[in-house]
């Protein structure tokens, strides 16, 4: 029987690896998939002349950033002072720069995932019906995000 | 549009771990990148990774800026008092300020293409990524790191976010500079005075020329740090994919 778990890549995914050859599993009775996302690629000129597409924080920091200089400025005339006018100008800033971004952002593409959804990656472990539970329990330990069975048959 | 290069030497890669600093290149806006450098010459290079280049940059900024005094005749010309500004600026050093600041921001522009060419062509060949370096130095390695938690830390004090994302070198420059920064202006002293709520004093305290650096390198660290966190994370999910395609496959695995 196989047992299938889809995970995130980090250390906790090569440390369940680990754990299940030291509890007995063949190392060639696992497999790891690597998932590609479907989004759309981007033309490549588009790449190289406005970037990769992970650029959801620029608007919020330049902005961000525009008016927490101009606050800082006008704080020197101002009651309060420069450091809480350019704080209140970041604040401020960056939140027109979030809303800009959320408004701007993605139009016209929303058939493809949303960038938040992460590459994962799905393990195969080939096992005994007896060796069911103690698998199960490793990956469910390295933070698996969800396991399934296939031709589970009862111990 | 398999290409073969000698193993040994990699023609192109787009990230180096070495035991104290991770440098990693990734396709980005060349208009964010050079609207950084128009902010304060230096960020731009920075942020591509082209480090000594961005701290030459940005010490010649300190030093020049303040010569001249332009930060506080920014200051004066935002609230309307155009003869105070003209009388703060310094004409001896003035006209060597401009080259250098337009320079800056073409170069970090053009660099950004050229690096954006760069990384599409290193990405679509297995590219070498070093996960772990150790040198006498100290230890690098690639890991996952929380942008939310490098946001927070660069919040706190600037530079913090780069040495939690082990970039020694731009973590040292980046607090040194803003150690500096609040020095000359007096910024430590009118906190406390703000948190004891005497306003009008701590406006009093602050030195205009020195403080107005403080907010675009205040807001620069954060989004460097947020950014790269995020870049790594990605360097991260490449390498440990690469390496299950190549070691956790086995060739005769059967799934039914």
């Amino acid at each position: 029987m196989h047992i299938i778990a889809a995970f995130e890549p980090s250390d906790d995914l090569e440390m369940a690896i680990l754990a299940l050859e030291r509890d007995g599993i063949d190392r060639k009775h696992i497999a790891a998939v690597p998932m590609e996302s479907t989004a759309a690629k981007r033309n490549l000129l588009h790449i190289v002349h406005r970037g990769g597409g992970n650029g959801a924080f620029d608007a919020a920091a330049v902005i961000g950033t525009i008016c927490s200089v101009l606050g800082a400025s006008f704080g020197f005339d101002l009651k309060w002072g420069p450091i809480l006018w350019g704080l209140i100008g970041l604040a401020i800033g960056a939140t027109i720069g979030y809303i800009l971004n959320k408004a701007f952002a993605n139009r016209g593409n929303q058939a493809t995932p949303s960038s938040s959804v992460k590459a994962s990656v799905v393990l195969i472990v080939r096992c005994e019906a007896s060796e069911w539970r103690a698998v199960n329990e490793i990956l469910r330990q390295f933070s698996a995000i969800s396991i399934g069975t296939l031709n589970r048959q009862e111990a | 549009m398999q290409r073969t290069t000698a193993s040994k030497f990699p023609r192109r890669f787009t990230s180096i771990t070495t035991g104290f600093d991770i440098n990693q290149i990734w396709t980005r806006n060349p208009w964010v990148v050079a609207w950084w450098s128009a902010a304060f010459p230096g960020f731009g290079h920075l942020l591509l990774g082209y480090y000594t280049k961005g701290f030459v940059l940005i010490a010649w900024e300190l030093f020049i800026n303040t010569k001249v005094n332009l930060n506080e005749a920014m200051v004066f010309s935002f609230n309307g008092k155009f003869d105070a500004a003209k009388e703060a600026l310094v004409p001896r050093w003035l006209l060597l300020y401009i080259p250098i600041y337009c320079y800056a921001i073409w170069d970090s522009y053009g660099k950004t293409i050229e690096l954006n060419k760069h990384c599409l062509l290193a990405q679509s060949e297995p590219e070498p990524i070093k996960l772990f370096s150790m040198k006498g130095i100290g230890i690098a390695l690639l890991d996952k790191r929380s942008p939310r938690r490098a946001l927070i830390w660069s919040l706190i004090f600037p530079g913090l976010g780069h040495l939690y994302l082990q970039r020694l070198p731009i973590g040292t420059f980046i607090a040194a500079s803003c150690i500096g920064i609040s020095y000359y202006s007096h910024l430590a002293e009118a906190v406390v005075l703000v948190i004891r709520g005497s306003l009008e004093q701590a406006r009093a305290v602050v030195d205009p020329e020195w403080f107005s650096f403080f907010p675009s390198m205040y807001c620069f660290a954060a989004y460097a740090a947020y950014v790269m966190a995020v870049e790594m994370n990605e360097l991260y999910d490449r390498e440990q994919c690469q390496y299950f395609r190549t070691d956790v496959q086995p060739p005769d695995y059967q799934l039914l």
